[in-house]
């Protein structure tokens, strides 16, 4: 992990050093950013390990752990929660038995919210890895989870 | 030798949501077929929508399967563009493009009067751009509305090393999506208004910070950023002008100018107190101009036709169109551009078609989660900045959401403050504290807990939030939730405990 | 600028904010959040106020005054407003008494009876309690990141940050706290200067000292005894004992800051193995005497050895720790005494080339500008200077200074925090300072980047120089130093065009071979490029110790009496006798290196040492020890039983600067006091009064009522103090010398319009190499130098918390070098030089080069100084401790050579 840590932070060393751009690039290649890995990001980028940790906390999409091999991500912006974004995050917890930002067991997929994914003209919404879903109805729900392995 | 027929279907997020993808994956097998991926109209409500040339303009079919390929083909029942009232009674300006053309066809943008705003900023130079746009009276789209030639011209005038240009693509606001479909649809128009406000205000760096939902927006402006720099265009005075696309991390306040600033430093995204404004000092403390992306896109059109074409369109302090987004339980969600004046209830019926099927109206909120809840009696009220801010609500980025008869005012009015306890910065008390205090009133009354003092406690709690938060993060947060009580107060009262 | 706050007319400058406008005005506007020492923030929202004409109420801490502004800053609104924020606080604090002082205090004040959010979310309840100085305790915090600023804004640290958002964003130290664990400062970079502490309006943060023993009653100013920066504090006293320092905001040279050692490093006052009796060998054994019998004691042993063998049998090393007061006592003791000027002090080892260097050239050896010049100068240049470790809170301005935009040049063998961080860091081979800095001055002719006017008009001899550097090429300079030769040429280029270059440096300049040499090629720079005489400029060498620059100053020196007037003034001579009633010996006496082999000789019987643990911090020590054991009668005056003290025939306890009255010099030449706080120990005389008594049993009665009374008599003596007393001293500037009159305000900027000598002397200097150069058996050079933590011989910090950070010297080795040797760290390894070896664990360190050790001289068990060579410069004496060859040996059996140990490098 060391080796990967330090080809992707060389990729994005700035000067001034970017915490978040970092981030987000170590994230697109181990698909979370490890908590082990803070001192070796912040001496890599010349910045504390207070630095690094201010930021990895404060954006929600930043990841500590590792998520299931699909991410659900349900909308809960207004046009969702008019058109019943509540109804579908309900449907999925209980199809799944998750809370929103668990992992199912067996480590397939991991249920979240996410806020408006400007789909708003075909909502409610549900995104999966990067596709996404408009119009979706709660008993649409088995045919599309179906689709991912 | 079998004949192969041009069909267009968009590619839009949002048209792929709601089939388009699947539809080009079927088709792709077809050779008689040739997809040409567009941008979307805007008319969502009918997409997937498949169009085909006809000697009176486009054709389309609405909300296609796989399955209707042969009547398209065979050219039945199709629906002239041109007759369709949702998109006909609008005045597509700076939307001109949507639906019409492919989104990375440089060639076609130019064809089709692109550029020609960046040619006239170059030719009159800073100080008459500025004053075209004063002319314009043109306000940000972001949601302050602030004067645009106001805040170029305290870039302008500051001396530094450094300027920036920074279009925010954060689009936060839910039920908002026209800067997605800038971004994804017709993103020159885009980069060819950061261009002319570079060239106004003296800057060598644009940053577009896209908000991490919006990954085909970012995909697309990327691709368009290396077409543009292919052909020459990011320059200026011979000097480079670099555009990158930044991605957000899921944080509503980055959308805010100061927050955005800091997070595309890569720092935590923490509202800035002001002044000193961007414009003065703002990335890396250099003079940065931070507006929409509608409000870049407006702006090649104001250089091309002129400030005073502009200024022509709308009403008295909003000038021009306004892009508004419906969502919601209306029955044609969708992309509307009008200029400013039509009431809300214009709107909903004219291009809104009416409630959604099994829907009966109750509320509608302008200007996403901030914004105020207007019931059946308010939808009068004219669509401009002045009258909106008079009745104490914002148009802010131009989303409307209509709820139906089945919404739950408590919850949502829940739903509303734990948003503001969930994306609240955390810098300022009223809001850091205050936003989880009123969430927690909110669940106490839910519960049936709740006590008619809670409510006024609610009151005074939002009364502080609205004056003293730093940002209008925390400083609007109470505004749909004091809005629900007050059009709706028997929902409260009957769920408390007497 | 004219406004008008709650009806009354306020003059403010522009800049100002309304909270700072009111403040100045005597108006208080409630507030939490903002600090005089940080930028605007804006995140209580308690002083909110009301601005006429303009809609909504801006925060009057982040709102700048206008002309002609209307304030109102009280009114039942902003009242309501204020209520309900300090609600908002009281409901995420625990309840009752147990919510913080301050907020309890703006409740009352504000009418709040009740929080109306009885039974709602509370705080994370998490102590961080893995600082040694201090507690970190989450739930009476209010988020305000005061702390956070200041360890940014102030310190310039970065150790602490926001952690999360929301309601749920509090203060951390490090990344500990991501885990779930609470220790976040021990394992962060903190190097607890207590600015987070200080800045805190909770008390969240807190001194364990003051939880402990309770809050200050009263508070008693003084200046810090540790490093040359002289910060001012304030003593915090309870119950007849300190129970907290805390820097002084209107401090002159800290404005309010601080570093670990001042801040936390006070505690070896009460440290239980403190000298509190007399001790006087007997055989192997030491018996306590009383103070009667002590002084009797000196006194007649120095008048037996004095009747016997003249006055060049005894000699004296004052302490550049004492006061002013002190040191020119001694020195008056042995002028007018013993009648010889066998009188040094630790200048000697220290910055004893950069006297002779600046006396060569410039014609005055204190530096030129002073600490405040660094927020003006345009680019810093330090040369051979740790600032951040060795002189924090100067280290701690130049990182200010950055922030704000200033250039900054480092010139270091090593990668320093300082180096890491600056615009160039020219990474030259240790010794290698001349041929560096002609280097520098090669570009300058060339580039034609001299300031003719100034060369002309204020300057002689730059022909001679022009002639010297003509032959530096950088070439020839980089294959000399290892620096490569376009970071030299950019160097000079920013130095010479910057409008306002400020050199700063240490004994990386001045204790080499050829120490004076790399001081006159420094100034030689300066001269050439005009960065003398005006604010943000100048050659300012960061004197050492607390008073280091007093001991020089008032005459502890074998070369010159106080106000460095030489022995050969007729003027000085008449003045001298009709003062003190006895002659000025006018013969030089012996500088410390002189002492040890007129020791070894024999001639030299007696020595007196007022703390000064020459045993461990002396070059050489075989030879030192030698020297001492050979004395008759060895006198050690110090806190503790030090490794000299160890080998003395009687040992005298000092009272510490916390128990006397005096004054010390700073580095930019700053008259301050120090104020007695709290009694010594069992009766203990403070120094002065030791050399008083001795003096007076020696038929030289000296009665000062006061030290006052003795720096009337140093400004009667010394021109350069004639204006100094201790009346104006009580203003917290103190005054920097030269005070010619009583009238005069003292000099920030020396040499504005004329050098001491009329004209400055460029002195041109050719590259010499250092005295030992590698070879097979010793392939290393060694570097020695300080850390942040510990202080010299470390007699006092090693008596501190401080321990907990770091408790041993430790040798550091790139990891190159350690790979090739099979080094792994914490391995203990024998360093071998010439003169003998020394042991230290082993740690890996991206801050030394390739074939380049460092390590510090603070632990006795180290004996670092065994290893080092009496080779010194040439003209001053000052000690090559820069440079030694050496070779590591490796300890074998391996498991018993790792030693668990606490360290920490400060990159
Ligand atoms: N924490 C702490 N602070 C102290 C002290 C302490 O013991 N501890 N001691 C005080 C005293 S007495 C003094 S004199 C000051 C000294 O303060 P500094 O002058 O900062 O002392 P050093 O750390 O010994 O050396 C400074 C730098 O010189 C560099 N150096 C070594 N050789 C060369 C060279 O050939 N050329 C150049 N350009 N640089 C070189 C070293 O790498 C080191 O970084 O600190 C005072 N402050
Ligand atoms: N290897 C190596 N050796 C070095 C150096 C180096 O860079 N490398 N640097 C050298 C330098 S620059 C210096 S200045 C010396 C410093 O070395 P020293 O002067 O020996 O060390 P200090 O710790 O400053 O103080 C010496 C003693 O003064 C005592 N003391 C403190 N205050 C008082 C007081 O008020 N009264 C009395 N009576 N005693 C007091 C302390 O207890 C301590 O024992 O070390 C030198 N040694
Ligand atoms: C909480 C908050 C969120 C905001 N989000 C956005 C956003 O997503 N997009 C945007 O353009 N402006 C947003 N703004 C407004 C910006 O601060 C800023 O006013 C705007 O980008 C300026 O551009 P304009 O002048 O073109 O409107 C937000 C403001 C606040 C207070
Ligand atoms: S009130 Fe609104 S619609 Fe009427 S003129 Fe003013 S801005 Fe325009
Ligand atoms: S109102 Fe909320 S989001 Fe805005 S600065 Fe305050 S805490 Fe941050
Ligand atoms: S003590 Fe100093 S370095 Fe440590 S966290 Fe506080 S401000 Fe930062
Ligand atoms: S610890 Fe003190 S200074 Fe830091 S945020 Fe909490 S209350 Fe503010
Ligand atoms: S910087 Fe020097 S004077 Fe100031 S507190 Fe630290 S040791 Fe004392
Ligand atoms: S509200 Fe869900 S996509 Fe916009
Ligand atoms: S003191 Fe001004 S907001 Fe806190
Ligand atoms: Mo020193």
């Amino acid at each position: 992990m060391r080796e990967q840590v330090k080809s992707v932070l060389a990729r994005v060393r700035s000067k001034p050093p970017n915490i978040l751009k970092a981030l987000l690039a170590l994230q697109e290649r181990l698909g979370h950013v490890p908590t082990e890995a803070v001192s070796e990001i912040a001496s890599a980028l010349g910045v504390t390990t207070a630095q690094v940790a201010g930021v990895l906390s404060y954006y929600p999409d930043v990841r500590l752990t590792a998520p299931g091999r699909h991410l659900i991500r349900v909308c809960m912006g207004e046009s969702c929660y008019a058109n019943g974004c509540g109804r579908l995050l309900r449907e999925l917890q209980d199809r799944l038995r998750v809370d929103v930002g668990e992992t199912a067991a067996g480590g397939k997929f991991t249920l979240d919210t996410m806020s408006c994914a400007g789909n708003c003209a075909v909502s409610p919404t549900v995104m999966i890895d990067r596709d996404l879903y408009g119009r979706l109805l709660p008993s649409q729900l088995d045919t599309l989870l179906e689709r991912y392995k | 030798m079998r004949t192969v027929t041009r069909l267009y279907l968009s590619n839009d997020t949002s048209a792929r949501a709601a089939g388009a993808g699947v539809l080009a994956d079927a088709w792709s097998e077809h050779p008689e077929v040739q997809l040409i991926r567009i941008s979307s109209r805007g008319a969502f409500y009918l997409e997937p929508m498949v169009e085909r040339d006809s000697p009176a303009g486009r054709v389309a079919w609405f909300n296609v399967t796989a399955q209707d390929l042969p009547l398209i083909l065979s050219g039945t029942d199709g629906t002239p563009v041109r007759s369709i009232p949702f998109l006909a009674q609008q005045t597509r300006v700076t939307f001109a493009n949507f639906g019409e053309t492919e989104p990375l066809a440089l060639d076609e943008y130019q064809a089709r009067g692109g550029l020609s705003g960046l040619e006239t900023a170059l030719r009159i130079g800073p100080d008459a751009i500025i004053e075209e746009l004063q002319v314009s009276q043109l306000r940000g789209r972001g949601g302050a509305a602030f004067p645009v030639w106001n805040k170029w011209k305290v870039a302008q005038q500051a001396r530094a090393d450094q300027k920036y240009v920074v279009a925010n693509a954060d689009e936060g606001d839910a039920g908002t999506y026209c800067d997605r479909m800038i971004l994804e649809g017709d993103p020159f128009r885009l980069l060819e208004g950061m261009l002319i406000c570079a060239r106004a205000i003296g800057a060598g760096r644009g940053y577009v910070y896209c908000r991490q939902e919006y990954p085909g927006a970012a995909k697309t402006l990327r691709a368009a950023i290396q077409k543009a720099d292919e052909a020459e265009l990011l320059e200026l005075d011979g000097e480079p002008f670099p555009i990158e696309v930044v991605e957000g991390a899921g944080s509503y306040v980055c959308g805010e100018e100061t927050a955005l600033l800091e997070s595309l430093e890569g720092k935590r995204g923490v509202v800035r107190a002001r002044p000193p404004y961007p414009a003065q000092s703002g990335l890396y403390g250099s003079p940065t101009i931070v507006s929409n992306v509608l409000t870049f896109a407006t702006i090649p059109n104001i250089l091309s036709r002129g400030g005073a074409w502009h200024a022509a369109l709308g009403t008295e302090r909003s000038r021009g169109t306004m892009a508004l987004q419906l969502g919601g339980r209306v029955k044609h969600p969708g992309l509307v551009e009008v200029p400013f004046g039509l009431s809300l209830h214009q709107i909903l019926e004219q291009f809104g078609g009416g409630m959604a099927p099994g829907s009966r109206f109750k509320a509608v909120q302008v200007g996403g989660p901030l914004g105020s809840l207007f019931p059946a009696s308010q939808m009068d009220i004219p669509v401009c900045y002045d009258v909106f801010a008079k009745a104490g609500a914002v148009l802010g980025h131009g989303g409307i959401v209509v709820y139906d008869h089945e919404t739950d005012m408590v919850d949502l009015a829940r739903h509303f403050m734990a948003f503001t306890a969930d994306e609240s910065c955390g810098k300022c008390t009223p809001c850091r504290i205050g936003s989880v205090r009123g969430r927690e009133i909110l669940e106490r009354i839910q519960a049936g807990s709740g006590t008619i003092e809670d409510l006024a406690l609610l009151h005074d709690l939002g009364d502080t939030m609205k004056v003293a938060s730093l940002c209008a993060l925390g400083g609007r947060a109470p505004y749909p939730v004091l809005t629900a009580i007050e059009h709706f107060p028997a929902e409260f009262r009957a769920k408390l405990r007497t | 600028m004219k406004l008008e706050i709650n009806g009354r007319p306020v003059l403010a400058s522009s800049g100002d904010t309304i909270y700072g406008a009111a403040k100045k005005a005597g108006v208080a506007i409630p507030g939490l959040c903002s600090s005089d020492h940080l930028a605007p923030f804006g995140s209580c929202r308690l002083c909110l106020c009301e601005v006429e004409g303009q809609n909504g109420l801006p925060a009057s801490c982040t709102t700048p005054v206008r002309e002609g502004m209307v304030v109102r800053t009280e009114s039942e609104r902003l009242n309501r407003l204020r209520r309900n924020v300090v609600e908002l606080y009281l409901s995420e604090q625990p309840a009752g008494d147990r919510a913080p002082e301050s907020l309890q205090w703006l409740a009352k004040s504000l009418g709040l009876r009740q929080v109306r959010y009885p039974q709602f979310s509370h705080r994370l309840d998490v102590v961080d309690r893995s600082n040694p100085f201090f507690t970190f305790d989450n739930a009476a915090c209010i988020s305000c990141a005061r702390c956070v600023r200041a360890c940014d804004e102030i310190q310039g640290t970065h150790a602490l940050t926001m952690l999360h958002r929301g309601f749920a964003s509090r203060p951390a130290a490090g990344a500990a706290s991501l885990t779930g664990e609470a220790a976040g400062f021990a394992s962060s970079n903190c190097v607890s200067c207590g600015a987070c502490v200080k800045e805190c309006p909770t008390g969240a943060l807190m001194e364990k000292t003051v939880a402990e023993q309770g809050l200050p009653e009263r508070t008693v100013r003084t200046t810090c005894a540790y490093c040359g920066v002289g910060c001012a504090f304030d003593a915090g006293m309870r119950d007849g004992t300190v129970v907290n320092m805390v820097p002084a905001d209107d401090g002159p040279s800290n404005q309010g800051h601080a570093c670990m050692k001042g801040r936390f490093g006070w505690t070896y006052n009460y440290a239980p193995d403190r000298l509190r009796v007399p001790l006087l060998r007997q055989g192997n054994k030491w018996v306590e005497i009383s103070w009667p019998d002590a002084l009797d004691r000196i006194a007649h042993e120095w008048v037996r050895l004095k009747d016997t063998y003249g006055p060049d049998a005894l000699a004296t090393i004052s302490s550049s720790r004492g006061t002013n007061e002190e040191n020119y006592l001694f020195g008056k003791f042995m002028r007018c005494v013993v009648g010889s000027n066998h009188i040094d002090n630790c200048a000697r080892v220290c910055h004893s080339a950069t006297v002779t260097g600046m006396m060569d050239t410039i014609g005055a050896s204190a530096a030129t500008n002073s600490i405040q010049d660094l927020d003006v100068a345009k680019l810093i240049l330090v040369v051979g200077a740790n600032p951040t470790e060795s002189h924090p809170v100067v280290g701690a301005r130049i990182k200010q200074a950055m922030r704000r935009g200033a250039t900054l040049i480092v010139i270091d063998p090593r990668r320093t925090e300082l180096a890491r961080l600056a615009d160039l860091h020219l990474q030259m081979h240790p010794g290698t300072n001349v041929a560096l800095l002609n280097g520098l001055g090669h570009i300058l002719v060339k580039e034609g980047l001299i300031d003719r006017d100034f060369v002309r008009d204020r300057t002689q001899g730059f022909k001679e120089w022009v002639e010297v550097v003509e032959s530096c090429t950088p070439e020839t300079t980089s294959k000399a130093t290892g620096v490569p030769a376009h970071l030299i040429a950019e160097a000079a280029r920013r130095y010479a065009t910057s409008g306002g270059s400020m050199a700063v440096h240490g004994l990386g300049m001045t204790e080499h071979r050829w120490g004076s040499h790399g001081v006159m090629a420094l100034v030689n720079l300066a001269l050439a490029t005009g960065n003398l005489g005006k604010p943000g400029t100048g050659i300012n060498p960061l004197r050492g110790q607390n008073n280091v620059q007093g001991a020089s100053d008032v005459g502890c020196l074998p070369t010159y009496f106080a106000g460095y007037q030489p022995f050969d003034s007729p003027e000085l001579a008449a003045a001298h006798l009709a003062v003190t009633g006895r002659p000025l010996p006018t013969a030089r006496g012996m500088k410390t290196p002189d002492m040890w082999d007129a020791a070894l000789a024999g001639t030299l019987k007696s020595l007196w040492i007022i703390g000064y643990d020459v045993a461990q911090t002396d070059p050489n020590l075989k030879k030192v020890h030698a020297a001492l054991r050979n004395l008759e009668f060895l006198i050690v005056q110090d806190l503790f039983l030090s490794e000299t003290a160890k080998l003395a025939h009687l040992v005298i306890p000092g009272a510490s600067f916390l128990e006397k009255d005096g004054t010390f010099t700073n580095l930019e030449r700053r008259i301050q006091r120090i104020r007695k706080a709290v009694e010594p120990p069992d009766g203990v005389l403070p120094d002065w009064q030791v050399v008083c008594e001795v003096s007076a049993r020696m038929g030289y009665p000296m009665w000062y009522g006061h030290p006052s009374a003795i720096m009337d008599e140093i400004a009667q003596l010394a021109p350069m103090f004639a204006g100094v007393s201790y009346d104006r001293l009580e203003a917290p500037e103190g005054l920097q010398w030269p005070v010619p009159s009583k009238e005069h305000p003292g000099t920030s900027l020396m040499h504005e319009r004329s050098f001491p000598k009329g004209k400055a002397q460029f002195v041109a200097v050719d590259y010499l190499p250092p005295g030992e150069s590698p070879t097979e058996t010793y392939p290393l050079v060694l570097i020695t130098g300080r850390i942040l933590q510990h202080y010299n011989c470390g007699a006092q910090t090693r008596r501190t918390g401080i321990m907990q950070v770091v408790d041993t010297d430790v040798l550091e080795i790139h990891a190159s070098d350690a790979a090739r040797l099979d080094l792994h760290e914490g391995e203990v390894v024998r360093l071998v030089s010439a003169r003998g070896e020394a042991r230290l664990p082993v740690m890996v360190s991206d801050r030394v080069q390739p074939g380049e050790l460092f390590t510090s001289f603070h632990f006795p068990d180290t004996d670092l100084n065994v290893l080092l060579s009496s080779s010194a410069d040439e003209s001053s004496k000052c000690p090559e401790y820069k440079v030694s060859t050496v070779r590591i040996e490796k300890i074998l059996p391996p498991e018993t050579s790792s030693t668990p140990m606490h360290a920490m490098l400060i990159t």
